[in-house]
């Protein structure tokens, strides 16, 4: 049924929204590609999301370069069903998201030359739901400082 | 990037400390800097920002330059830059006083030359998993970055730490086994559905049962 990378094993099949407050702590820099999507804003991604920017770039990019996907859905969000009164406890596993809060790196490229990389990424970020930022390595080393 | 005297920064010594300081010094255009090493007590200055950039702009990450904390001139190396996530602005800067005479360690980016033939002929993806080396040498011989020639890389094939020939005088750290270029074959264009996942239900690692 999930068209989208979902955990393998997880502890409980529920969890509680959490808080989203503040920037990424870890995940900022680009580690293994050359070209990165970087979050500027806070929110839930949902697997499908994550998917979608994923297939968008891999076609853009046909059988060139290589792609990262630096975020993954492990937190599980629940709905009640339609038409439902509330309480009778929470509702069922619905879909999976990953919180992804400003300053995180979404996806990573390399092998391809920056216009591709940025257009790929251009595409996939319009598959997202939060500002995003292109960034290169060169950036990251002391171009924007 | 050697030794060059003629590049140097100011700084001012610095007392105060903690987070509202901190920000109050960025808000006003400079950075918090800790500068250690060198068997010294360690000292805390600022740096102007923009200055700061410039030197990163002309002289790189691996710059050795020389800090004139109210007067005094050190010769020191860039030890860590903590950068704000989101923005990219400089955070704090850590410098270290190193000798001109003495073998210290340093990080060196990799820089990839010409095109691969795996790329070129055989359609391949260039794969740059190592993309700076530690290497120990003297200040004064420190590569601006370490080449790598990637023109006769087939597909498949790989150029290793062990591959690398460098001046004189300076030993790499790390293991000669390391990839740092690699010319990979494409991947078959995936359909949409991802190839693992694809299994609907989660399983539940601790049952209730388990936990009587």
């Amino acid at each position: 049924m999930a068209e989208y990378k979902i955990p393998k094993k997880v502890k409980y099949r529920k969890q509680q929204r959490g808080r989203r407050a503040g920037a990424a702590k870890r995940g900022t820099n680009i580690a293994f590609g050359e070209f990165a999507l970087k979050a500027m804003e806070v929110s839930w991604v949902t697997g499908r999301q994550i998917e979608a920017g994923r297939i968008a770039i891999t076609r853009y990019v046909k059988r060139g370069g290589k792609l990262w996907i630096r975020i993954f859905p492990d937190k599980p969000i629940t709905k009640k069903p339609a038409e439902t009164r509330m309480g009778k406890g929470k509702g069922a596993p619905e879909g999976w998201v990953a919180v992804v809060k400003p300053g995180r790196i979404i996806f990573e490229m390399e092998g391809v030359d920056e216009a591709t990389a940025k257009r790929a990424m251009e595409l996939a970020a319009a598959k997202l739901p939060i500002k995003t930022k292109f960034i290169s390595r060169r950036d990251q080393e002391g171009g924007a400082l | 990037m050697s030794f060059d005297t003629s590049v140097s920064l100011n700084a001012e010594g610095r007392t105060t400390r903690g987070k509202n300081e901190a920000r109050r010094l960025r808000a006003a255009g400079l950075v918090p800097v800790t500068l250690y090493g060198g068997g010294q007590e360690a000292a805390s200055a600022t740096v102007a920002k923009r200055e700061f950039a410039a030197l990163i702009r002309a002289h790189g990450r691996n710059a050795i330059f020389t800090l004139n904390v109210d007067g005094a001139g050190t010769p020191v190396k860039i030890a860590e830059v903590q950068l704000d996530p989101i923005k990219g602005g400089v955070w704090h800067i850590d410098l270290m006083r190193i000798s001109l005479t003495e073998k210290a360690k340093f990080e060196v980016s990799v820089k990839i030359i010409g095109e691969s033939e795996g790329v070129k002929f055989g359609g391949g993806i260039l794969d740059i998993p190592t993309h700076s080396l530690e290497i120990r040498c003297l200040p004064t011989e420190v590569p601006d970055a370490i080449e790598v020639d990637v023109t006769k890389l087939g597909l498949g094939a790989n150029f290793k730490v062990v591959d690398l020939s460098l001046a004189e005088g300076i030993e790499i750290l790390d293991d000669p086994e390391t990839v740092i270029a690699t010319v990979v074959a494409p991947r078959a264009e995936e359909g949409a559905v991802a190839a693992e996942g694809g299994a609907e239900p989660e399983v539940i690692k601790k049952g209730k049962g388990e936990e009587k």
